[in-house]
């Protein structure tokens, strides 16, 4: 497609989630932050400061809550609405940038920087950078390779310089960098695959890169083989320029309680359909399955253990809550067995479509169109006064019980860009 | 490398999503021939679009942020606690700029003058005492104020 030599750029934010939590809150610059999963329930962000307790990604809460009241740790709740809204604005800049970006995760995203007019990338990337600083607040590092192996390879390295930015074009610098970058830090080189190169005297990415691709595969698969290639430079992993989250939908919880009860199960599993069919319409997609899944929880031993899945069809690809409802309710109705104390069930769809074009023709399909009024009208409500404001019946257990189900947010900070009534203050 | 610029990605970007196609319905204005009218509207031809206080309000979305007054210290210049202001962090502060200043942690709304070379916070509020900043304190500037809204009634 071009003749240029393939140059990618991957910037993401440092600390994401606590980085947003900084923008709103000048004090939290001077203490170690931390961001806990869904259900408070680990670690899933930390400040160079929390790493520098020992407080390592995914830790369990339990066991770092002393040390973080210790050293007077700022402790908070997962605020998707918060990070949403600032990766959204991040990738606005990045728009101004490059029309190539590929929106990768929350807070990563590559950038074909190979056809931009840009001479100096070193100095595009500074400029890409302090530009999101001072729009968003965000501090990012940005690196550049000709794969995206390299481009995360590159942009891991980038943390420790304080430029932020590295440009490992130059394949003489690449070798040099790699040389001494651990295998662990590779993407692509899990646990297992570590162990296996480390058997073989392979901890450098510099190693694993002069290693025989045909090695590489029979020890990790096709996967290995790849990550070989890309790492001598050789793009065999494509930039998808449409977000991947697109491409399959999943909504999913843990439970605050165990479920033993099939009617709260449906109850809660009719929630998760409300918000896809919320997830689907919101992207102008639709989808024709449904896979509930259910399962009790590993954590627990002693209980008798459970995990079940299984796929329902729509006969018509749909983005209507009730229908998607309907279809996910199904799948309880078949996957229920008594007698388990379920910690967590999710609904997943794949392959989504665009929804059916409404007839819009004197005779037409009411269904349809009453069906996507109806919708239309619920995600108003709930946006413009808060989510489930207005839910579908099936979703609603007492009052006391609909609580359960939904994430726990006992330390979530303000949504401070999406809520009138939550923005930040000052004097 | 196989790679397709984002513009032109076919779908989902050119489909139009039933929900929106209703609420477009609710935000347009719904002027124009219907099957059983007669005649057309003389007005047709000047349907424009509604006006959109976002387009006054903020110039820049994607750097623009809301926050709420809860202090006296701009009273002078009419902003007042409970009023909301909009905040521009990709706007340069200028000389005579009210800007959202964060000192000593602490996010607050100042007056910024340049005195012969160097940067001033004060307040705009006659009652107050001069504001002055006590050496060694972290001041830096979070972004340029460009609007209040107040709201009077709902």
């Amino acid at each position: 497609m071009s003749d240029l030599p393939p140059a990618l750029a991957l910037i993401d934010g440092n600390s994401f989630y606590c980085s947003c939590e900084r923008v709103f809150d000048a004090k939290l610059e001077r203490r170690p932050v931390i961001v806990l999963s869904n259900n408070d329930g680990c670690a899933v962000a930390r400040t160079a400061e929390a790493k520098a307790l020992g407080i390592k990604m995914g830790q369990p809460m339990f066991q770092i809550r002393d040390l973080c009241r210790d050293n007077n740790v700022a402790v908070f709740s997962s605020n998707y609405a918060l990070y949403g809204d600032m990766s959204r604005r991040m990738n606005a800049v990045y728009d101004r940038f490059s029309p190539y970006v590929e929106i990768y995760s929350i807070d990563e995203s590559f950038i074909d920087v190979s056809r931009l007019p840009v001479k100096d990338r070193t100095a595009w990337a500074s400029d890409l950078r302090s530009t999101t600083r001072q729009w968003t607040g965000i501090p990012t590092c940005v690196g550049i390779g000709p794969t995206k192996t390299l481009a995360k390879l590159a942009n891991k390295a980038a943390k420790k310089l304080s430029s932020g930015v590295l440009d490992l074009s130059d394949e003489s610098m690449r070798a040099e960098v790699m040389a001494t970058f651990p295998i662990a830090d590779v993407w692509g080189i899990g646990p297992a695959s570590q162990a296996k190169l480390a058997h073989l005297g392979i901890e450098y990415a510099g190693q694993l890169a002069a290693t025989d691709p045909k090695l590489a595969r029979q020890l990790m698969t096709v996967v290995g083989e790849r990550i070989i290639h890309e790492l001598n430079g050789r793009p065999s992993i494509a930039l998808e320029t449409v977000a991947p989250q697109r491409k399959g939908c999943a909504v999913t919880r843990s439970f605050g309680e165990r479920i033993t009860s099939k009617g709260e199960m449906e109850q809660a599993v009719a929630g998760y359909a409300t918000r896809l069919g919320e997830k689907l319409r919101r992207h102008g997609l639709a989808t024709d399955h449904v896979t509930v899944f259910m399962h009790t929880s590993q954590f627990n031993r002693d209980d008798p253990q459970r995990s079940v899945s299984m796929t329902v069809d729509i006969p018509e690809a749909t983005n209507d809550s009730l229908q998607l409802i309907k279809a996910a309710k199904r799948g309880v109705d078949t996957l229920w067995k008594s007698g388990f104390r379920y910690s967590k069930a999710g609904i997943i769809t794949q392959d989504l479509v665009p929804p059916p074009i409404p007839q819009r023709a004197l005779f037409d399909n009411l269904d349809h169109e009453r069906a996507a009024k109806v919708m239309a009208a619920m995600d108003e409500a709930n946006r413009r006064w808060g989510r489930a404001t207005v839910v579908p019946a099936a979703t609603m257990g007492g009052p006391a019980k609909a609580q359960t189900f939904s994430t726990k947010f006992d330390m979530r900070s303000p949504r401070f860009t999406t809520r009138w009534d939550e923005l930040p203050e000052c004097r | 490398m196989n790679f397709t610029p984002k513009k032109l990605v076919p779908f989902p970007a050119l489909t139009v999503p039933t929900a929106v196609w209703a609420r477009l319905a609710v935000k347009i204005p719904l002027v124009g021939q219907s099957v059983h009218a007669g005649f057309p509207s003389p007005a047709d031809d000047f349907i424009e679009e509604m006006i959109d206080l976002n387009q006054v309000l903020v110039a820049n979305p994607t750097a623009t942020f809301l926050w709420r007054v809860v202090g006296d210290c701009m009273v002078d210049v009419k902003i007042f606690s409970g009023d909301v202001v909009v905040v521009d962090r990709s706007m340069s502060p200028k000389h005579r700029s009210i800007v959202l200043a964060i000192i000593d942690a602490e996010p607050t709304l100042k007056r910024l003058n340049r005195r012969g070379g160097v940067m001033v916070l004060h307040n705009e509020n006659a009652k107050l005492p001069t504001f002055t900043i006590a050496e060694g304190t972290d001041v830096s500037i979070w972004g340029v104020v460009t609007a209040t809204i107040r709201q009077l009634a709902k």
